[in-house]
């Protein structure tokens, strides 16, 4: 047991004292997944509901791609994002491997998928009545567009989450196009895979410790959110 | 400007597997249609047609549609209000004629269903279409209130077209002057509306509408929450509390009216109509006795009380009408 202890012994002095190189790391972890977060919502959340609104051929093969894309690996995600980025690439003269940025690129791609497609499926799973009555209105398509996001909010917010939980917990792709570069590209999964490779298994947990905090944290208030919108459903 | 008239036709959809059959409906300027017949007999898809909400279709925005079942989305019955193709303030004042003008703040899920219908009969009336298209839109409101609703919808539909479905011939009578009597998806009889009532096209036509007596009247007076209505001269007292000198409408059931061959003593029927048998003819299992002249009215009698009665064409005879048996519609 003494291991154990050792190790949790050693995340406790990990977490009060490791100072500044911890807060970059959140800081770094929250910005990238946040902004990921954010931007696949605001892309994702409205394509999801045209997907489940409009009748166009092709629906079915969009919807085929939109369901490989929430399962794909974020190995393959990284492999395609540092292809696109590498200095040879077609986006090379950018600059943006290693940074950032390209894990914001690379972990949006891997959320929008998630977005799109619960968004898509909280639309249809409307009410026949409502769905009838949306025909009837015929509204225009950026105004039917918000009015569904409000009424399908809670699905709205399930997907949000869904989105933050995969960039947040992903590690292969940042790690492809970010490097881990210590205070540069460093996020709390790669720092945690960095750490338990050479065996200082304190620090490992105590970043794991944090980086369930970060997620118990932001889930807790994505729920009381749609608490608050289903209290007027 | 709307044309002469609109013609809608199922015919355009020949594979939409609706249960319409070959169906054709134009709808002129100023018509004012009530859809009339069973569950099943194809009402709705008809309106869906109209409308151009079914599957496969393009919304027709000559029309506004209101469904069978209304959807208010989540927010206020003022954000709902506002998804209408209407001028805000013009749906406010229906929404307020309607009695929902004070609860149009809260929350859609503090409102009763009479609310909700009323909130999204507002929502249907408040534009400038051409064509009005309801379904059903009494069916929550209750009985009390149905005349109110009536002229409400009179009034927004003033100068436009109005089809209604319903499975009521007094909601029928408060809100339209024609009757489409459709059956297995089939327009069965379309005329005025009295004249259908009156004349069923047939068989299947008559056992829908039943046999009664439509008659216009006039208020003259109110003696104790009751009215006594002039009908051709015949004063009849009604269940009403509509004005002195308001013109109604009246259905009386021709079941429900006792034929007597003497003038009735201490019976319980307020109304006795004396007149000739002009007509007797058989419906069904009964025997249809229509009286000469103003109002016209018919009773339905079994053959054995026929018999008893000594009926015959020209026979003097007594109609007693109870008064709870007249369903009185406020008419403009």
């Amino acid at each position: 047991m003494s291991f154990i202890s050792d190790v949790l012994s050693d995340a406790w002095s990990y977490l009060s004292g490791s100072g500044s190189q911890l807060g970059e790391i959140v800081v770094l972890t929250l910005v990238v997944s946040l902004s990921a977060t954010a931007l696949a919502a605001v892309v994702g959340v409205p394509m999801g509901v045209r997907l489940a609104r409009a009748r166009f051929s092709g629906r079915t093969a969009v919807m085929a791609i939109v369901n490989v894309g929430m399962g794909i690996p974020p190995v393959l995600a990284g492999l395609f994002v540092l292809l696109l980025l590498w200095g040879d690439g077609p986006f090379g003269s950018l600059d943006l491997l290693f940074t950032p940025v390209a894990m914001i690129i690379v972990q949006t791609l891997l959320a929008l998928p998630i977005a799109v497609g619960l968004t898509a499926g909280a639309v249809s799973g409307l009410s026949r009545s409502a769905e009838e009555q949306l025909r009837a209105l015929d509204l225009p398509v950026v105004a039917e567009t918000r009015l569904l996001i409000a009424e399908v909010r809670t699905g709205v917010l399930a997907a949000v989450a869904a989105s933050f939980g995969r960039v947040v917990s992903e590690v292969g792709a940042v790690i492809i196009v970010g490097g881990n570069i210590a205070g540069e590209t460093r996020v709390l999964t790669t720092a945690i895979v960095q750490e338990s490779r050479q065996a200082r298994f304190g620090a490992a947990v105590a970043l794991g410790v944090v980086l369930l905090g970060i997620s118990l944290v932001v889930n807790v208030g994505l729920t009381w959110l749609q608490g608050w919108g289903a209290d007027d459903a | 400007m709307m044309p002469e008239e609109l013609v809608f036709s199922s015919l355009r959809y020949p594979d939409d597997g609706s249960v319409l059959d070959g169906v054709t409906v134009a709808v002129g300027a100023a018509d004012r249609v009530a859809v009339f017949g069973p569950n099943g007999a194809g009402k709705s898809t008809l309106l869906r047609m109209i409308a151009g909400t079914a599957p496969g279709m393009d919304r027709d925005r000559r029309v506004a549609y209101l469904p069978q079942s209304p959807h208010l989305f989540r927010g206020t019955g003022t954000t709902n209000l506002d998804l209408g193709s209407g001028d805000h303030y013009r749906a406010l004042s229906i929404a307020d004629a309607l009695g929902v003008g004070p609860v149009l703040g809260s929350d859609i899920s503090k409102l009763s269903g009479g609310e909700r219908q009323r909130v999204a009969l507002a929502r249907a009336l408040s534009g400038t279409e051409e064509v009005v298209a309801l379904d059903e839109p009494m069916a929550p409101i209750d009985q009390r209130d149905r005349s109110l609703v009536a002229g409400v919808i009179r009034e927004a539909t003033s100068g436009r077209a109005l089809l209604c479905v319903t499975h009521s011939i007094e909601v029928a009578a408060a809100v339209a002057n024609e009757l489409i009597l459709m059956d297995h998806g089939r327009i069965l009889q379309r005329g005025d509306l009295h004249d259908v009532l009156a004349l069923p096209v047939d068989q299947r036509a008559s056992e829908l509408v039943g046999v009664s007596n439509v008659v216009a009247a006039t208020v003259a007076a109110h003696t104790a929450g009751f009215a006594v209505v002039d009908v051709a001269g015949v004063p009849l007292v009604v269940m009403t509390d509509a004005a002195i000198g308001s013109e109604v409408v009246l259905r009386i059931p021709a079941e429900s009216i006792a034929v007597h061959k003497e003038a009735p003593e201490g019976s319980s029927y307020r109304n006795v109509v004396e007149g000739t048998v002009d007509n007797m003819v058989p419906r069904g299992a009964l025997v249809e006795v229509a009286l000469l002249g103003d109002p016209g009215l018919v009773a339905l009698v079994t053959p054995g009380a026929a018999d008893a009665l000594e009926l015959a064409v020209g026979a003097r005879v007594w109609f007693g009408v109870k008064t709870a048996a007249i369903s009185v519609i406020v008419q403009r």
